[in-house]
């Protein structure tokens, strides 16, 4: 198998003057390129620690972690995997640095050194990819959150990078917005095989995943094709998460005693209860 | 009556190149005692609409009473309707500021007016009454809690001068479906006690058709639904040019009807599908089939 990020028996712990909190203890998970691979947890439960420690923002206590085969604890490599590995954040507005969005978007690749002919070709495509070409030339503080984000999101499109990570970033927007973000993680992941590492609270958004891993306290406590998570009803809740509405409902009337399967999606479950009828 | 607006209008940066209507025309009452969810795409007007309700944004045109103060006046009294009115923006942990938690929560009443006494009492109720262990936090740094527990605290800091209007912009957003919960179970308890009137915005449908009597719905600035959860959410039609989901309560529902399987329509909550679809009859034969 193939694997992009290789992460080996991580343990990370914050340390502040003398009080120690736990980020995450003894992780390990290979993500396959190419793949959709989807975090959830509850807040505090260690999932944005473990998202920092793939592209070397934070570094193991213990165990290791490969980009590409690359060490992250390797201080003289540092600036390559972080071009490789891209994160967008919740909050966009902590992440844009310019007043003109097309500027916002030419800062990264800028600094990489591409060439100027380039970053425009780069931020044409980001822009359309994120449906926002009509924006580039105006400022980012006129718009609206879900906006802004597809604008952070552009911004690290045009680094070109092998890894996008979005922590917790359709958490700002409306449905619609939310949808529009994932139908274009979605559409990086299939068409030009970004592999793409999302985390979020949303049951709802990791239907569609490759593989889910379930944190809780720090650690994995679960992981495997949504079906199989989805499966573990006790675990999920224990993990304080909830299952999407349509798998309550699946899991509700299994246990006044029908026998239907577990459902996912709401087409599934109308499939599932209109069946044999 | 707690709000009452009518023909109410307001374009951003007016008379320049940037010129933006944000809202068209606006007319509705909210009384006192009712949780209304305003809904609405980004962009759709929601935070320009709240944010006149205790005149962040001054009024233009229109006309606007809140709490029986009329801002169309030349001379608003700002500090006594911002005490009646308390607004928690969206992400509200990012305001906090001061060294100690006790601190940040009493900033507000000291600034209405609370001697210091006062305001160190009113704070610490509103903490004990936003559930975080007021002995343990109080002479912590706000930085070194958890985001559910800032969002917390951040909430009794508006809460600690006892506004009759809880205005809250997405109170629930970046929160695990818990910390959502206990946030709206939060709200309804502060309802029972002094705040009459609970206005939020939220783009989680199925958080407003669980705890609002009342949606509002914008869509480019207009005021395109006013009325029940209910009502707004069976009638698809009313969604498709907002930009809007509807619940997946009702969107399963929904699609059953598209099967020909018709549920109540009191069903905005799992209990109530579960339940409705049990009493559709739809699974009795199966269980039959597989019952052995």
């Amino acid at each position: 198998m193939d694997n992009i990020i290789s992460v080996q028996n991580v343990s990370y712990d914050y340390v502040s003057g003398n009080t120690t909190n736990r980020g995450v203890s003894e992780i390990n998970l290979d993500i396959e390129r190419g793949s959709f691979v989807v975090f959830i947890g509850h807040n505090g439960s260690g999932k944005s620690t473990l998202a920092k420690l793939l592209n070397g923002f934070f570094v193991p206590d213990q165990g290791k972690v490969l980009v590409n085969d690359i060490d992250t604890a390797d201080e003289e490599k540092t600036f390559e995997i972080r071009s490789k590995v891209g994160m967008v954040f919740q909050n966009p507005d902590n992440q844009m640095v310019a007043s003109i969005i097309e500027d916002d978007l030419a800062f990264g690749p800028e600094n990489l050194g591409v060439k100027r002919e380039e970053i425009k070709e780069r931020i044409d495509w980001a822009l359309k990819t994120v449906n926002m070409e009509e924006y580039r030339n105006r400022t980012p503080n006129r718009l609206s959150g879900g906006q802004k984000q597809r604008i952070a999101i552009a911004a690290i499109l045009v680094m070109k990078p092998e890894v996008l990570i979005l922590d917790e970033s359709t958490a700002m927007l409306d449905p619609k917005g939310r949808d529009e973000v994932m139908d274009t993680v979605l559409k990086l992941n299939s068409e030009e095989g970004m592999t793409v590492i999302l985390i979020t609270h949303y049951m709802e958004e990791a239907i569609r995943a490759d593989k889910v891993a379930v944190m809780n306290e720090g650690r994995i406590v679960l992981a495997g094709k949504p079906k199989e998570v989805f499966e573990k009803v006790d675990i999920i809740r224990d993990a304080k998460l909830e299952l999407p509405v349509a798998t309550k409902v699946s899991v509700e009337l299994r246990k006044l005693g029908y026998d239907i399967p577990l459902a996912l999606t709401e087409e599934e479950l109308v499939e599932s209860l209109v069946l044999g009828n | 009556m707690s709000i009452e607006a009518s023909n109410l209008s307001y374009t951003y940066s007016a008379k320049t190149p940037f010129e933006k209507t944000a809202l068209f025309d606006l007319s509705f009452t909210i009384n006192k005692g009712e949780t209304v969810g305003i809904i609405g795409s980004t962009g759709s007007g929601k935070s320009t609409l709240v944010q006149h309700f205790n005149a962040l944004i001054k009024l233009t045109s229109g006309k606007l009473v809140v709490c029986d103060i009329d801002l169309s006046l030349k001379k608003v009294p700002f500090k006594q309707l911002r005490s009646k009115v308390g607004m928690l923006f969206q992400y509200p942990e990012y305001q906090l500021f001061e060294d100690t938690v006790l601190k940040d929560v009493s900033f507000g009443p000291i600034n209405f007016g609370f001697d210091k006494e006062q305001a160190l009492i009113a704070a610490e109720a509103a903490l004990s009454l936003v559930g975080v262990d007021v002995k343990e936090v109080k002479t912590k740094s706000p930085f070194e809690l958890s985001g559910g527990e800032q969002r917390r605290v951040a909430i009794a800091g508006v809460i600690a001068s006892k506004p009759e209007i809880l205005v809250l912009d997405e109170p629930t957003s970046g929160l695990d479906p818990l910390g959502k919960r206990s946030i709206l179970n939060l709200l309804m308890e502060l309802k029972k006690s002094f705040c009459d009137t609970v206005i939020m915005i939220s783009h989680n449908m199925d958080e407003i058709a669980e705890y609002c009597d009342r949606v509002l719905v914008l869509n480019e600035g207009k005021l395109i639904f006013d009325g029940t959860p209910k009502d707004f959410f069976h009638n698809p039609g009313n969604l498709a040019e907002t930009g809007l989901k509807i619940p997946h309560t009702v969107e399963i529902r929904e699609l059953l009807k598209n099967k020909g399987v018709s549920l109540s329509s009191d069903c905005l909550n799992v209990n109530e599908l579960t339940e409705a679809i049990v009493a559709s009859g739809i699974l009795k034969k199966r269980e039959g089939k597989n019952g052995s």
